[in-house]
């Protein structure tokens, strides 16, 4: 089967710090991969690097077999990459129902799509998105990424902030995304059970470099190394898969 | 004629309000710019029409299209039209796309570049010489409820309406306009949509250009067309937009035409109750509206999250003993030496050093934002004038009485700046210059009318420090060696003060409100302080200025000198001693403006080749020629003076370095592996 994402040997960084360092990943269609590790290991940046935001310094994304243009975000997402960054970047001025439309020129059966979906925001179409709660923020976030009928999604801390019940409530969605709709979906967290509960597999970075990874089974029973890993002991090379 | 029908007739300018308005809210929710440009824009292309009808001929902003016959209206309008278009276009992606997440006074300034640049652009291509523009709408009167009514002012009325009303549904029912205005809230969060915020923006400006135009256009036969008619309608228009909290271009519209009606309503009641002030009601009616409605919206601490202004670093305020008495040496060597023209333009410099450094606290030191600089200046210039000319009130008692009023206003225009900031605080100074020149500087009894006031020289123990001597000696040595003494010493006092704990404190708050706050410090109290400050140095500034004077008209301390000075200030840069008085040089009639002249023969272009200086310095190097100078020239200095210093070091060390090993050169002579 062809990846719906595939990353190979990719490199980026800021100035001249170098932050993620020739990594490698796949994320096959209908498959949820987390990417773990601790704060500054490279998590984010390897989703900006995909997304073109960061200029990629060496190494190739691509979507569905096809190789993306580099640094070119609008290319990426009309490839069919969403991206739910971790400020979540909501137009706060503008409506929950704006929002959405600015995602794309779609017909009503798609706002019942996402709004299936995401039952809360039915009542608070018509309110500023500033307006709403931590959790309905991200909610309207990843509704609003969804909506562009994204072929791989990338969320970035999609649990930072926000009560234990409503993190449950979103992986549950992502993971109907994946299930029902074939959605790859690359998750960010430092949130290492929720990830490990929501994902396939996982991909732990440490210093810029992919340091462990495995099923999701496979990490369970090799969670001493992993627990490692976010203490920034574990040692490169160390892979379960 | 009965208020009703002033009312009416207010509505043409109530129309170009609105229609300004309406740009301003535009560009303003697509690109986060106040754009003070759109009355001189608008007004270049009115000229364009006014030539184009009567003569044929297109005039461009370098050379002209002879059509050679007389082309029809609309073929006019069209005409103009694309060029507004094309022009507003490249404002925004030469000026404005670059400045895209620059701080607000870099927005700011460049901003004022532009507006002063299409200015001066207009006076250079179509002089000063009026115009009148024959009737495009029907104009014949209309009767309602037995009052006769202009029927062109209604047409107008509904005109800016019916682009309003046009503008407000694209902005908010149609994708294009939500994606605008969420484009300009969140860049980022736009990219990952795959949305281009930039052509988004750029497509807001077009369209503010269109609607300014065609108004503008359709406004020019009710008004008298000449360089400056439109360029600071732009005032009340920034109220209007205010009314509309820089968001609705509705409301801002209809805000710009009630505020048309009632300041010709209020010409009416003038006219029927004499005791009403004769002079500048009409203009500080804007005034208090933009005061009102940012006092209203405005808050004593910004909110959480609020972006900070990211003003360039100020300098240390170190002092350089040998550069400095080496810099004053030579300003006192050259004083007697120089010409009368050179002389002159040198004590320009140094005034408008003076007045600089005012800026330099108030906006590099405390970020605060002011366009109302020259205003302060001229409350003491006409103050000193009073108290010398008419009370015969000595020198320095004089002078120190002016500074105090100069002060005394400083601190009244700065309380509004405790709840206002960034842009907002920018508009409100524009508007407070513009009230001041019409209700203060314009009042004869004020200012003496058309004959203007007059300042005696100063003199002490009898000992004249004036600029005037016999025919033959002017400007007098002695007033270039006055302005020399005030110029140094107000810059050392500004330098210690960086260096002092209160100039510590101003930059804290500078940084952040809250965090200065937090940390205990009175943000308040050092906002007025420094405005304290600021407005007193302006003030000496403006007593100098009246001094070298000696006549005093508005014209000396319009609204445009403010800006004029603004420009000056951030080219040498606006957060340090040394930007001041690169400044002065760079300010009209000073060192720059005489080479412009004697040398280069440019003088006709001055404030263009300024204006254009000031929106590349806005965009290129925030902290002005000061600070290109500390970042690039400085460090080359260095390097090659350590180079020589290396090449020294090393015909010195060699003999050691022989004598021990060759590898102990690097301990032996440390400047040989920095160099």
């Amino acid at each position: 089967m062809t990846a719906a994402l595939a990353v190979t040997s990719l490199s980026a960084g800021y100035g001249s710090a170098p932050v993620i360092r020739g990594i490698s990943f796949e994320v096959l269609p209908g498959e949820i991969v987390a990417l773990l590790g601790r704060n500054g290991a490279g998590k984010t940046t390897t989703l900006l690097a995909i997304s073109g935001l960061v200029r990629a310094r060496a190494g190739e994304v691509s979507v569905g077999g096809k190789v993306l243009p580099a640094h070119h975000p609008r290319a990426v997402t009309r490839a069919g990459v969403g991206h739910v960054p971790e400020e979540r970047a909501l137009f706060a001025n503008l409506s929950v129902r704006d929002n959405l439309a600015v995602a794309g020129a779609r017909r009503a059966h798609d706002l019942r799509r996402v709004l299936e979906l995401f039952p809360e925001l039915e009542r608070l179409l018509d309110r500023r998105s500033g307006l709403l709660s931590g959790g309905e923020q991200q909610m309207l976030a990843l509704a609003r990424a969804v909506y562009q009928r994204p072929k791989v999604l990338l969320v970035d801390e999609m649990s930072l902030g926000l009560a234990p019940k409503i993190c449950q409530r979103l992986v549950g969605v992502l993971r109907r995304l994946a299930t029902e709709q074939g959605m790859a979906v690359v998750l960010v967290e430092q949130h290492l059970f929720l990830a490990l509960e929501a994902a396939d597999r996982a991909y732990v970075l440490h210093r810029g470099e992919i340091t462990l990874s495995g099923t999701r089974a496979e990490l369970a029973e090799r969670r001493a190394e992993l627990e490692a890993a976010y203490l920034g002991s574990v040692t490169a090379g160390a892979t379960a898969a | 004629m009965d208020f009703l029908s002033f009312v009416i007739l207010g509505l043409g300018s109530g129309a170009i309000y609105a229609a300004f308005a309406t740009g301003i809210v535009l560009v303003h929710r697509a690109s986060g710019v106040i754009h003070f440009g759109f009355g001189a824009t608008a007004l270049f292309g009115v000229l364009q029409y006014a030539d184009l009808r009567r003569h044929g001929i297109l005039v461009l902003p370098v050379g002209h299209i002879d059509l050679g016959t007389e082309p029809s209206v609309a073929l006019c309008v069209l005409l103009v039209l694309a060029h507004a278009l094309l022009f507003t276009l490249l404002i925004y992606l030469l000026c404005f796309a670059p400045l895209h997440a620059a701080p607000p006074l870099a927005r700011v300034v460049a901003s004022v570049g532009v507006m002063l640049a299409v200015q001066a652009l207009i006076v250079a291509r179509f002089g000063s010489a009026p115009r009148s523009v024959a009737a495009i709408l029907p104009n014949k009167p209309v009767t309602v409820l037995g009052a006769t009514l202009p029927r062109d002012r209604l047409y107008l009325a509904a005109v800016a309406l019916l682009f309003a009303a046009a503008l407000h549904l694209w902005s908010t029912r149609t994708r294009f306009g939500k994606a605008t205005r969420g484009a300009a809230e969140n860049e980022k969060a736009a990219i990952l949509l795959g949305l281009r915020p930039r052509w988004l923006a750029a497509v807001s400006w077009l369209l503010a250009g269109a609607v300014v135009t065609v108004v503008g256009i359709l406004i020019a036969p009710t008004t008298s067309l000449e360089a400056g008619s439109f360029t600071l309608l732009i005032v009340p228009a920034l109220g209007a937009a205010l009314v509309g909290r820089l968001s609705s271009v509705a409301v801002a519209a209809v805000a710009g035409l009630v505020l048309g009606g009632l300041q010709s309503g209020l010409l009416y009641l003038t006219r029927e109750f004499s005791w009403l002030p004769q002079n500048g009601l009409k203009q500080g009616l804007p005034f208090l509206l933009v005061v009102l409605m940012l006092m209203v919206a405005g808050r004593r601490l910004p909110g959480r999250g609020t972006a900070q202004d990211r003003l360039p670093p100020a300098p240390a305020g170190r002092l350089r003993p040998v550069p400095i008495a080496a810099a004053v040496a030579a300003a006192a060597i050259g004083l007697p030496l120089l010409s009368s023209q050179w002389r002159l333009g040198m004590i320009t410099s140094g005034v408008a050093a003076v007045l600089c450094l005012s800026l330099v606290v108030l906006t590099g030191f405390v970020g605060q934002i002011s366009l109302a600089q020259m205003s302060l200046a001229g409350v003491a210039g006409f103050t000193l004038s009073k108290v010398t000319a008419d009370g015969g009130v000595p020198f320095p008692v004089g002078p120190l009485i002016a500074v105090l009023a100069a002060t005394a206003l400083g601190l009244l225009v700065a309380v509004p700046a405790l709840r206002v900031r960034g842009l907002h605080l920018a508009v409100v100074t524009l508007a407070a210059a513009v009230a001041i020149e019409e209700f203060i500087f314009k009042n004869p009894k004020v200012t003496g009318g058309l004959s203007g006031s007059t300042v005696p020289q100063p003199e002490i123990f009898g000992f004249s420090l004036g600029i005037r001597g016999g025919a033959e000696d002017f400007p007098r040595v002695t007033f270039g060696y006055f302005v020399l003494v005030v110029t140094v010493a107000t810059a050392l006092a500004v330098a210690a003060l960086r260096r002092h704990e209160l100039g510590r404190r101003m930059l804290a708050v500078r940084g952040s409100e809250r965090a200065a706050a937090a940390a205990g410090i009175n943000a308040a109290r050092v906002k007025l302080t420094g405005a304290a400050i600021s407005s007193a140095l302006a003030g000496v500034g403006g007593t100098l200025l009246a001094y070298q004077q000696g006549q005093l008209s508005y014209a000396s301390y319009s609204t445009f000198t403010s800006l004029g000075l603004l420009v000056a200030v951030y080219l040498g840069g606006i957060t340090s001693v040394s930007g001041a008085l690169l400044g002065g040089t760079l300010y009209s009639g000073g060192l720059v403006s005489v080479a412009l002249h004697e040398w280069a023969g440019l003088g006709d272009y001055e404030t263009l080749i300024l204006s254009i200086g000031l929106i590349i310095v806005a965009i290129r190097s925030p902290d002005g020629l000061a600070g290109l100078t500390r970042q690039r020239l400085t460090p080359r200095l260095r390097q090659l003076a350590r180079r020589t210093t290396t090449t020294e070091s090393i015909a010195v060390a060699e003999p050691i370095a022989v004598r021990e090993s060759t590898t102990t050169t690097k301990e032996v002579n440390p400047h040989v592996a920095a160099g």
